[in-house]
């Protein structure tokens, strides 16, 4: 797994044209550089390590098989990226649904709520109150705030990734940021 | 612009107003200069926008998770190859059962042959056909 060290400089179009050669180093390299986003998004649109595991690795072993699925034309590799991650997790919370109804239902896992010494830090309880807010809000304005917030994705960005228009991007945002804005003020008023 | 206007721009483009459409944004950096209570909403929606991000911060996606990509990839590679050769494997059978079938229906169709003349040649013989030959 040693990479030359211009290879960090390649853009996402040479990587995957390297990854279609199986060239595991710039897979790793494709990987570090967006690993962070998809797991990041995965892991707070659904809260369990676990799953969001299973969303990373789904979406890189995607990226693996078929490298040539992203068309530079069409959408920056970033957006449409965003996009197979946040179509997996819909797809995900979807499953996880019929699940919910099936009478062999396996136990979901909980979400982690082990205290440790860190959450025991006022801030840290705080941010995960926050955390849990945001688990509540339904999917799409979820994965809309997400994108803003931590994909730092545009309306139009959003909307693409969404597959929405861009003003429909925006009222997902705006409902999503009044109830969070509202729960977290409540939040503070208890506090 | 009003403080109204303000909030709900707030809502719909967030506290970064160089993210804002232009003549917007404009416009929301005249009020926040001019108006100390709606710089204070400015920075309270910043505020809230920080804890936001704080909290879904992701974690480094580091040299253990890719391990744990890589480690999976040639189980998907062979899991693919498996896969393509049972389905390979299961359509050169399901040829060979229907070649054998065709064939044993062949077999069975010209062993039947000889029987079918007699009700042939009745049928021949109920359409007028008086050359039936041998059967009458």
């Amino acid at each position: 797994m040693v990479e030359a060290l211009g290879d960090e400089t390649l853009s996402d179009e040479d990587l995957l044209a390297r990854i279609a050669d199986e060239d595991r180093s710039a897979f790793t390299i494709l990987m570090r550089r967006h690993g962070q986003k998809v797991r990041g998004l995965a892991l707070a649109f659904g809260g369990r390590p676990a799953d969001a595991d299973d969303v990373t690795q789904d979406v890189f072993i995607m990226l693996w098989r078929r490298p040539n699925s992203w068309q530079p034309g069409k959408a920056a590799f970033t957006t449409w990226l965003y996009r197979v991650v946040a179509n997996r997790c819909l797809d995900q919370a979807r499953r996880q649904r019929v699940r919910r109804w099936l009478p062999f239902e396996d136990a979901a896992d909980p979400v982690d709520e082990t205290p440790s010494a860190l959450d025991a830090l006022a801030n840290r309880d705080r941010l995960a109150e926050v955390r849990k807010m945001i688990l509540t809000l339904p999917e799409k304005q979820r994965l809309a705030l997400l994108l803003a917030v931590q994909g730092e994705q545009s309306n139009a960005e959003i909307a693409s990734i969404l597959s929405v228009s861009e003003g429909a991007a925006e009222q997902l945002l705006v409902r999503a940021r009044r109830r969070l804005r509202s729960l977290v003020a409540e939040q503070e008023v208890v506090a | 612009m009003t403080r109204e206007d303000f909030s709900e721009a707030l809502l719909h483009f967030g506290a970064d107003l160089d993210r804002w459409p232009r003549p917007e944004a404009d416009t929301a950096r005249q009020l926040v200069d001019d108006d100390p209570v709606a710089a204070r909403m400015l920075a309270e929606f910043a505020a809230f926008e920080r804890t936001i991000a704080d909290a879904v911060e992701p974690a480094p996606f580091g040299a253990a998770e890719i391990r744990a990509v890589l480690t999976a990839i040639p189980e998907a590679k062979n899991t693919s190859r498996f896969t393509q050769g049972l389905w390979l494997a299961g359509a050169a059978g399901m040829s060979l059962l229907s070649f054998i079938a065709g064939f044993m229906v062949m077999q069975a169709n010209l062993a039947a042959q000889d029987q079918l003349g007699v009700p042939l040649a009745i049928i021949s013989f109920a359409m007028g056909d008086t050359s039936v030959g041998g059967l009458m």
